[in-house]
């Protein structure tokens, strides 16, 4: 959860886990576990500033190099690769005995010969995107909604698409502009 | 099963500074209208006492929430001198 969001809704950081423990799916899988330690941590997103200067380089979580595409959270991998980017920047500085932010710069072109540089631009328009509070009760609601209707035994039924039209009134130009959003972005 | 945030920090293991690795300016706080500190840190190392903003370093779990989103900026964080503070034995 987005910090700002944390703060908008009022919700108490220590009840998140909570509650998600006692949604009835989890709570059937968890039933009888026992919890051995509890942490937490910031997940620096889309913070990107400069990945190097005279004489530093910036890798992993602390550059920002992380990627939320709504399914995974990424961030390991690109510490990883980061970090063997820096090595490998190092070393060619040592060879030149050069470690100006120009030399340095060798950094930038190796994240981007590789994957982390290129994804992080795949991926750039994701973190606004997945800001969007409908995705996380308008959706949900929909897709809840629409079920009931297909399956509640409550007179007659109508054809599939105009039930998703019905339920969907009044919503359908945000609901194109999400998806629209929503392709470009993941 | 609700588990309290006292038995939750009882499970995590920290080595304690002298020396507080938070410092709060709590002029500041006294004019701050919405507190979210209150809400957000996870560990709940802040509270208020006689509507005094008061916090603890001991049991600080360090994700730095609250560098990053006191909306004052009230609160100097930096991580514990090396050997101190939290000890995560599982990630």
């Amino acid at each position: 959860m987005y910090i700002d969001q944390l703060i908008e809704t009022k919700l108490e950081a220590t009840e998140i886990m909570g509650e998600f423990n006692e949604n009835p799916i989890v709570a059937q899988l968890i039933q009888g576990g026992k919890l051995v330690e509890y942490s937490a941590h910031v997940i620096p997103e889309a913070s990107r500033t400069e990945l190097f200067t005279h004489g530093l380089l910036v890798v992993g979580d602390a550059a920002g190099l992380v990627i939320n595409n709504g399914i995974t959270l990424r961030g390991m991998d690109m510490a990883i690769a980061s970090g063997v980017a820096a090595a490998e920047t190092v070393k060619y500085a040592m060879e030149k005995i050069d470690f100006s932010k120009k030399s340095l710069s060798h950094y930038e072109t190796l994240l981007k010969q590789d994957f982390v540089l290129r994804d992080m631009n795949t991926f750039k328009r994701s973190p606004q995107f997945l800001k969007n509070a409908r995705l996380y009760s308008f959706y949900p609601d929909l897709a809840c909604g629409l079920f009931h209707r297909l399956n509640a035994v409550k007179g007659p039924k109508k054809r599939v698409i105009n039930e998703i039209l019905e339920e969907t009134r009044g919503h359908k130009a945000s609901m194109i502009l999400d998806m629209i959003r929503g392709l470009r972005a993941l | 099963m609700k588990i309290s945030i006292e038995e939750r920090l009882g499970l995590v293991s920290f080595e304690v500074d002298q020396e507080g690795h938070i410092k709060v300016d709590t002029t500041l706080c006294s004019q701050c209208e919405d507190k979210s500190c209150l809400n957000f840190c996870p560990a709940k190392r802040f509270t208020l006492e006689n509507g005094e903003l008061k916090h603890d370093y001991e049991g600080c779990l360090e994700c730095g929430s609250c560098k990053l989103a006191c909306s004052k900026g009230a609160v100097d964080f930096n991580y514990p001198k090396g050997g101190y503070g939290v000890y995560y034995r599982y990630g």
